[in-house]
């Protein structure tokens, strides 16, 4: 039994998806650990959609299916539609990442992103970002 | 081309091994050690404004 007081949630952001379906280990072992330790592993519907229209080969796709068979797809309800551009636009980046952040806000969870530093200089560092 | 199909329900990612997952846990231990009572909430309400969740 872990001695850890609760466990941790994790939001993948697209540069993270990404890295998972080109096999980053890295990545993997934080996916595996958090599942492994009862957290929730939660990547934003936009990031997938994101993350799926630069994939082409087999094997990223194949990778993909194995974390979307482990992970919760978090739906962008037609509420937060105009919220998420807001957020977009303060972050300088994509909806997948700003999907993401609204997320880890959701969930009090560990961003994992690629794009750290423009998060941490616009929003802040919500409830911790993992740099990938 | 294959496509995705999250009802194939494919296997789970397998738990790293003791050493990895001591790394991630540390990673995900720091990430959170880093962030004050202060930052977080003023981070939070940025993002609840933002989105027009206030």
């Amino acid at each position: 039994m872990s001695d850890r007081p609760a466990a941790t949630g994790l939001v993948l952001d697209p540069s993270a998806v990404l890295a998972y379906t080109q096999g980053n280990s890295g990545v993997d072992d934080l996916v595996g650990t958090v599942l492994a330790d009862g957290g929730t592993v939660v990547v934003p519907a936009v990031a997938l959609a994101e993350t799926r229209s630069e994939l082409a080969y087999a094997e990223e796709l194949a990778r993909l299916d194995t974390l979307l068979g482990a992970v919760t797809v978090a739906p962008l309800g037609g509420g937060d539609a105009v919220g998420l551009g807001r957020l977009a636009s303060r972050l300088n980046g994509t909806l997948g990442l700003a999907h993401a952040v609204a997320e880890a806000h959701r969930h009090e969870a560990r961003l994992l992103t690629a794009h750290g530093p423009a998060v941490r200089r616009t929003i802040g560092e919500l409830d911790g970002i993992v740099d990938l | 081309m294959t496509e995705i199909d999250p009802a194939a329900g494919a296997a789970p990612p397998p738990a790293p091994d003791g050493e990895r997952a001591a790394r991630a846990r540390r990673r995900l231990d720091d990430a959170g050690a880093r962030v004050t009572a202060e930052a977080r909430a003023e981070s939070r309400e940025q993002v609840r404004e933002l989105m027009g969740w206030s």
